[in-house]
């Protein structure tokens, strides 16, 4: 008697478990070249960490440049270190040589899976921008 | 006191900020900044521009039709392109000011200037479309946004460009 009713009781936690282990999931497997082909630029960065739990659940693991038509473009990869899916929103800031601000992309989403690595780009539109700043918040 | 004290009293935004409105039947005004920005940066990567044959070149803005049952102006999204095309010094845009047009042909009859008049090299014109679905009462809205560039000579189109922003939900909201 007592084994009739543990049987559908195991079966039960087993498919809960399986359930959570897989159907609840939304963790992004991500496969990529050993060896990358891309010559890329490397910026090296300097940051600003005011929101300890945003900066626990996203990494920027790099930042590089290109100059299309010698305008800066700056992009960042981003990987999400949560499991669930998250939404982020960023900003880039143009800066002139002189130091001032020449521009800005404005508040944009990023939609991220959980342990998903995405890049967001771009591109200033004033030829005077050097340097850029990048803000993230949740 | 109790209508009043619960209500939001006006106050700014940043217009390109995520608090404002999400609307689900109409284009926000952060929709046009966003498609605007997204394809100039997709034109300027393409580096057409830099193979005009004089820099920098003449653009004219061409048509642009609106496919979705919004009412808005279409400078909303024009004019942001021609303005951060114009920023980069890769193009100069063929202008419509009557009164500029008036003065030149006035300095032409009256021999101050002569009779050549400026030549887009490339024409600018899109379209906006909408999609709509819903599944039960979630409603989805996407405007789809479509930019070609074309030289004139040849009437060839040298660079499309199609931006979609999707936005879901049951109703519109305030912030995003």
């Amino acid at each position: 008697m007592k084994n009739k009713i543990a049987k559908p009781a195991l079966a039960t936690a087993a498919l809960g478990a399986l359930l959570l282990a897989t159907g609840c999931a939304t963790s992004v497997n991500t496969y990529q070249r050993a060896q990358s082909q891309a010559t890329v630029n490397y910026i090296d960065d300097q940051r600003l960490v005011t929101d300890t739990t945003l900066a626990r659940a996203l990494a920027v693991r790099s930042l590089n440049e290109a100059r299309p038509g010698g305008l800066l473009q700056v992009q960042a990869t981003i990987e999400n270190l949560k499991t669930s899916a998250k939404t982020l929103h960023y900003k880039f800031e143009w800066i002139a040589q002189n130091g001032m601000v020449a521009g800005d992309t404005g508040w944009r989403t990023l939609f991220l899976q959980g342990r998903e690595t995405s890049a967001i780009s771009a591109l200033a539109t004033s030829p005077s921008a050097v340097d850029f700043r990048l803000s993230f918040k949740e | 006191m109790f209508i009043s004290g619960c209500s939001t009293p006006a106050h700014y935004v940043d217009s390109k900020g995520t608090g404002t409105i999400v609307s689900l039947n109409k284009i926000n005004i952060q929709d046009f900044y966003q498609a605007a920005d997204d394809m100039v940066a997709d034109i300027l990567t393409s580096g057409v521009l830099d193979r005009a044959p004089s820099q920098p070149a003449i653009m004219a803005i061409s048509s642009f039709k609106n496919a979705t049952t919004n009412n808005f102006e279409m400078s909303l999204l024009t004019k942001k392109v021609s303005t951060a095309l114009l920023r980069t010094g890769k193009v100069v845009t063929l202008s419509d000011d009557a009164l500029a047009a008036s003065q030149n042909e006035k300095d032409i009859f009256m021999g101050k200037t002569a009779a050549t008049r400026s030549e887009p090299y490339y024409t600018l014109s899109g379209k906006i479309i909408e999609d709509k679905a819903n599944a039960g009462s979630l409603k989805q809205t996407s405007y789809i946004f479509q930019l070609t560039l074309t030289t004139v000579k040849d009437r060839l189109g040298v660079w499309e460009g199609e931006k979609t922003i999707t936005k879901q939900g049951k109703q519109s909201s305030v912030g995003w």
